[in-house]
């Protein structure tokens, strides 16, 4: 393909801009900046298409409204040399394109322009017919070897790229993991992955266990229920030896007892006999006790009556006559005590009256009524019989109460009726006394005669010498007084003469007794009430002498009664014994308790042999004795008591076990482990399978640079051969591949190997090789060989044997020349060079 | 008459291909298929089944699971107490071992032997059952058991046969565990055949003879899709119907996300966050048990998407962002994204060019062979983990160079 013609409609900095190419060597020349680049992307964004929306900076969208595209004129090497137009706009996947046979002069189908650029796409243009500045610049900072490495890849499309690729997928790869690396990723992975394996197994080693445990908890609790079943034939053994052992004195005794009872013959003792029996014991022994009672009681009754009772009794009548006067004697007591007080009383008021108007015996008497009426007459009268009017009247009323009294007295019942009685009589009297004055006086003051003779008759008869007349009536109240007082005092003195000889006679009656009741030097009244006593207490002896006597006699006939009944019934107990041949209540008794002890065994025997039923028996006579019994119980008791320990031991493990088996089965650490390993396998074999990838991948394209470096390296060293000589100013004339080393001959004949060479001299061999592999593929291409200033370091010997390759190459492929090396507008020819 | 069918309980197994979870998660994750197995059970009580037949792989004897036997012996015992007998035959995780003797379970479980034997019941309703089944005596079972399963019993209403195994001939992991084939079960005339060992619910063939693989209770990687759980089999006027009763509370699923046009992360998050919430409605909408969605998200149609969204894509930050912004809400909307890729290129190698292809395939041959995987990884592959992951993974590990090197191309 040999571009004749870039149409620019717009692309970067150029619109609507032609430019003419020539068909061999085309030179673009322009300064930085001028769009040599721009240029040269345009063509190849006409050929593989615009770059997407992805890549701006290679979009080179026009900056002005201009259309974005334009076309390319290019000849094809076929046999017509078939002249096309491409042309490409704006559109859809890289552009839309139309093609046009210019030689034929029609509309192509957009599929033929891959027809046209055969395998070659944007990839392999980039790499193999674009030489670019920097990709040699690069080869300045690589290493000999690296240069080497690159110089024996040559044979590939794109093998520096792919170089660098390979390289940086074996750093990433190194990054990732090493053999003995501890850093890596992988490494570290590796490392944490057998340790997480490591504690899996740990924990998976307690898997035996779990198992072990189930299978020893579930014999565990066979074991329980087989200790169960014993516990229980145990237990039910030991309750029956604990029953035999129970039983065992029962037995015992029902064994003895067997061995004999003694037979009884006599008579046995009825129960009635008996009752019989012990009802008159009983009564016999009543009667006995109470006859030993009775006759205890006359032996104590028949004590001698005291003297001084006897003496009472004796008196009897004399004490009975003299007691029947206490009463009266009393009253007479009394009476005396109070008549000798009035007596005193009166006396006094007597003597008072005679000292007052020095009586002289014989004392005055009192005038009668007719007298006073006399003297009266004689004196004056009047207000003396208003005095005695109103001393009348108070006598009238005293004889009232008098009279009230003495009834009241005689109503009353008690020892005070006496002094109301006395009082009542004294009121009467005293009233009586003074009416009687009255009536006396009534009749005096009729009868009064004469004066003279009267006075001295009636001073004499009154003793009323050495007193005047006058003097008379205001004497006679306390003259009518002393008179009445004098009558009193006489006649209570008559009267306590009176009372005195009663009390005297009364107490004689007493002489007889003076020894047994001494009353002599007593006064009356303690005398009476002694006396009073006395009797009183000698009647109640009396009375119990008198009683006990009788008491006695009942006594005597109540114990005849007794002793009679006393037979009868001892008559009526021999009977009952008679009936058995016995003599003596006592051994009636022992014959009855003897008979009743021998029922109580047999009875005893009879309940003993219903408790051992023949199944008891059986198990009781094949002990020997109790301490069979005891010794098989304890053998019993022990095994129980080890079943038990034993199945409360099991249980134990087992409740351990359960509860480890519970904690095991919980333990969620192993399927924790075994995700977090799963986990780790995930990122194992991811991170595993990018260290393999990224190794692979250099693999792969050294394999694939090597194959076609190979399979390509002779033709491109015939080709690169005369280039490097070019380049070299033929100091070098041969390229060779050695054993797979590649040397250099020197015109002069001498062999160098690659890497005995400078370093620009490899850089040359590595353009040569690269130019020769461009060569070598153009020839199945002819793709334009588009080199971009790439030379501008080369000195100027070798940039003009580079401007001469140049030429050289040209006869073989178009070459497109961009330079900013004004040295270029020299060496080409006008027609060649374009200037921007 | 009724019954429940399970399979590959695998209690005891763990969670594959998750790293880097939010730790909030992970004990609901690994109680997961213990949880699927309670709900199965409380299912089976609380709807008074005649009994439950497990076909194998109740748990992974090698891996000497503790706490999932022991959980496994605590759930047969529910059963024995709500007096539902239960029929196992152990499978190649689970194989019958006398050395390594596991828990002894229950009286009301019954276990077969490594010969076919059967058990025979009636159920509450007086339906005769025979059910005929073996255990597999160690890890491999390479013989056609099937062929050595008796004919239908006359005896019987009911006959169901309990396989552990997979289709003969069938390319894959498992097609040396007891192979059969499914003219050879309807052979036999059962009325059910209760398969186990394929982890993927699939009905090999509808009604007389019933043949099913109820799959496993719960999903355990991204690649085991979909509602886990069991077949509740009922008979209905002598017709036996199976249904599926879903109990696996994490359930993986995967889902595309459509990127044409999308460019920036920001517009990516969103056009995420739209179709979760989506699906979350949906799921929401026909479904009453509560589960967790465990999504894998694959990007398709990305050749728009900015190279910075793509680096965030295949370094997991995004990813991660992802997860701790749904972590706030998982407790309404209970789903997660744990996976996020970019779907495989359609067009492989473009960055190859043509005229060098042959010598890249050249390299190829020899770079993905297994010799050259193995001498590349010397050590690593003294770690089985990893020798058995990638030993043979040569075609994946290409694809994986190719995304490698063809990324690597884009970003220069």
């Amino acid at each position: 393909m040999n571009i004749t013609e870039i149409n620019i409609d717009g692309f970067g900095k150029w619109q609507n801009k032609t430019f003419p190419i020539n068909p061999q060597l085309q030179v673009f020349y322009g300064e930085n900046e001028a769009g040599k680049t721009t240029i040269q992307k345009f063509v190849s964004s006409v050929l593989f298409g615009f770059a997407t929306a992805k890549h701006p900076a290679e979009q080179y969208l026009p900056k002005t409204g201009a259309g974005y595209g334009g076309s390319l004129t290019f000849t094809m090497d076929d046999a017509q040399q078939t002249q096309y137009r491409l042309r490409r706009t704006s559109g859809k996947n890289g552009g839309d394109i139309q093609l046009t046979n210019l030689t034929t002069n029609q509309v192509m189908p957009p599929e033929l322009l891959d027809q046209l650029l055969g395998p070659v796409d944007r990839t392999l243009n980039d790499a193999t017919f674009n030489f670019d500045l920097s990709g040699l610049q690069l080869l300045t900072t690589v290493t000999q070897p690296e240069l080497m490495a690159n110089v024996q890849r040559v044979g590939a499309v794109g093998s520096t790229s792919w170089i660098e690729l390979a390289e940086q997928f074996d750093k990433d790869a190194d990054d990732l993991y090493r053999p003995r690396g501890q850093k890596p990723a992988l490494n570290q992975q590796l490392t944490a992955y057998h340790d997480l394996q490591a504690q899996l197994k740990a924990a998976e080693a307690s898997y035996p266990d779990f198992v072990k445990r189930q299978h020893d908890i579930l014999s565990g609790k066979q074991r329980i229920a087989q200790l169960g079943d014993h516990i229980k034939e145990l237990t039910s053994k030991r309750d029956e030896l604990a029953r035999i052992k129970q039983l065992w004195p029962v037995f015992e005794k029902y064994r003895d007892m067997s061995d004999g009872l003694p037979d009884v013959n006599e008579k046995l003792i009825t129960a009635e006999d008996y009752a019989d029996f012990l009802k008159l014991q009983t009564q016999r022994e009543q009667l006995m006790q109470t006859s030993v009672r009775q006759v205890a009681q006359l032996k104590e009754q028949t004590a001698e009556t005291p003297h001084d009772v006897q003496f009472y009794i004796d008196h009897q009548s004399a004490f009975k006559s003299q007691a029947a006067s206490f009463d009266q004697i009393e009253t007479a007591i009394h009476e005396r005590q109070y008549s000798r007080q009035q007596v005193a009383e009166q006396s006094d008021e007597r003597d008072q009256i005679v000292a007052k108007h020095r009586f002289n015996a014989p004392w005055p008497t009192p005038l009668n009524d007719s007298e006073y009426e006399q003297v009266s007459r004689l004196t004056q009268a009047g207000q003396q019989r208003a005095t005695n009017g109103s001393k009348t009247r108070e006598q009238w009323l005293m004889m009232g109460v008098g009279l009230v009294l003495l009834l009241l007295g005689l109503i009353m019942s008690s020892g005070v009726k006496w002094v109301f009685v006395l009082l009542g009589i004294a009121g009467l009297a005293g009233g009586w006394f003074n009416v009687l004055d009255w009536f006396r006086a009534q009749q005096a003051h009729g009868t009064a005669a004469t004066k003279e003779s009267s006075i001295s008759e009636l001073t004499q008869q009154h003793h009323m010498a050495g007193f005047p007349v006058d003097t008379w009536l205001a004497l006679q109240p306390d003259i009518q007084r002393l008179n009445q007082l004098t009558d009193q005092i006489d006649s209570l003195k008559s009267r306590i003469q009176q009372l005195n000889a009663d009390i005297n006679h009364f107490f004689e009656g007493y002489q007889f007794a003076e020894t047994q009741l001494p009353l002599t030097n007593l006064s009356a009244a303690d005398a009476l009430l002694k006396a009073r006593q006395y009797t009183s207490e000698k009647e109640l002896a009396v009375a119990t002498v008198q009683g006990q006597s009788q008491q006695r006699l009942q006594l005597i006939r109540e114990n005849s009664d007794l002793q009679s009944k006393l037979s009868e019934v001892t008559t009526s107990l021999q009977q009952v014994m008679q009936r058995y041949h016995i003599q003596t209540p006592n051994d009636f008794e022992n014959l009855y308790q003897q008979q009743l002890q021998l029922a109580d065994q047999t009875a005893e025997r009879r309940a003993l042999g219903n408790q051992l039923t023949p199944e008891w028996l059986a198990k009781l006579t094949s002990y020997q004795d109790l301490s069979a019994v005891d010794q098989r119980q304890a053998e019993v008791t022990a095994d129980l008591q080890s079943d038990i320990e034993q199945r409360d031991q099991v249980q134990e493990d087992i409740a351990n076990q359960q509860a480890l088996f519970a904690r095991q089965s919980e333990d969620d650490t192993m399927p924790m482990l075994r995700q977090r390993l799963a986990n780790m396998e995930t990122q194992l074999v991811e991170t595993a399978q990018q260290w393999l990838v990224d190794r692979l991948s250099a693999q792969w394209i050294d394999g694939a640079l090597n194959a076609a470096s190979a399979d390509r390296l002779p033709a491109i060293v015939e080709r690169a051969q005369t280039y490097f000589a070019t380049l070299t100013l033929a100091h070098y004339t041969k390229i060779e591949f050695i054993n797979e080393a590649l040397t250099v001959t020197t015109s002069q004949g001498t062999v160098f190997d690659v890497t005995e060479l400078s370093r620009g001299t490899t850089e040359q061999l590595y353009i040569a090789l690269r130019l020769g592999f461009a060569s070598v593929m153009a020839d199945r291409t002819a793709m334009p060989l588009i080199i971009d200033d790439a030379f501008v370091d080369f000195d100027r010997h070798r940039k003009q044997a580079m401007f001469n390759l140049m030429k050289e190459l040209a006869q073989q492929v178009q070459v497109i020349y961009f330079t900013a090396d004004a040295g270029a507008l020299t060496t080409f020819d006008d027609n060649q060079i374009t200037e921007l | 008459m009724k019954f429940i069918h399970t399979a590959d309980l695998h209690l005891d197994s763990p969670f594959l291909g998750l790293k880097g979870l939010p730790d909030a998660l992970w004990q609901r994750i690994y109680e997961s298929p213990l949880t699927a197995f309670k709900r199965l059970v409380s299912d089976a009580i609380d709807t008074q089944v005649d009994f439950v037949l497990i076909t194998g792989d109740v748990y992974d004897r090698q891996e000497r699971a503790i706490n999932a036997q022991a959980a496994f012996l605590t759930e047969m015992e529910r059963l024995n107490q709500a007096q539902i007998p239960v029929y196992l035959s152990y499978g190649n995780h689970d194989y019958l071992d006398a050395a390594t003797d596991g828990l002894q379970l229950p009286a009301n479980v019954h276990s077969f032997g490594e010969e076919v034997s059967s058990f025979k019941l009636t159920t509450r309703d007086q339906t005769k059952v025979e059910i005929v089944g073996f255990s597999y005596p160690a890890r491999v079972v390479a013989t056609d058991m099937a062929a050595t399963f008796p004919d239908r019993d006359p005896q019987a209403d009911v006959q169901i046969g309990m396989l552990h195994g997979s289709i003969a001939g069938k390319p894959g992991p498992h097609d040396t565990d007891a192979p059969f084939t499914v003219d050879e079960l309807m052979s036999k005339h059962y009325d059910y055949w209760a398969l186990g060992h394929i982890h993927k619910r699939q009905v090999l063939y509808e009604e007389r003879p019933w043949i099913i693989y109820p799959g496993n209770i719960q999903g355990r990687h991204i690649n085991e899709t979909g509602e886990k759980g069991y077949m509740l089999v009922q008979q209905e006027q002598s017709r036996l119907v199976p249904t599926f009763h879903a109990v696996a509370p994490v359930v993986w699923n995967m889902q595309t996300v459509d990127c044409d046009s999308i460019t920036s992360t920001s517009s990516l998050q969103q056009a995420i966050a739209k179709q979760l919430s989506q699906l979350a409605d949906r799921v929401k909408a026909h479904s009453t048990k509560q589960s967790l969605e465990m999504l894998s998200l694959k990007l398709i149609h990305t050749d728009q998407l900015a190279a910075e969204t793509k680096q965030r894509l295949t370094n997991g930050s995004l990813l991660s962002l992802l997860q701790s912004q749904e972590m706030a809400r998982l407790a309404e909307a209970n789903q997660l994204v744990v996976d996020l890729q970019l779907a495989d290129e359609d067009s492989e190698s473009t960055h190859f060019t043509q005229l060098d292809q042959h010598y890249w395939n050249q390299a190829a041959d020899s770079v993905f062979a297994a010799e050259n995987i193995a001498k590349t990884a010397d050590q690593l592959f003294a770690e089985p983990t990893i020798a058995s992951a990638l030993a043979h993974s040569g075609e994946d590990l290409k694809q994986a160079v190719i995304r490698q090197v063809n990324a690597a191309g884009r970003n220069e």
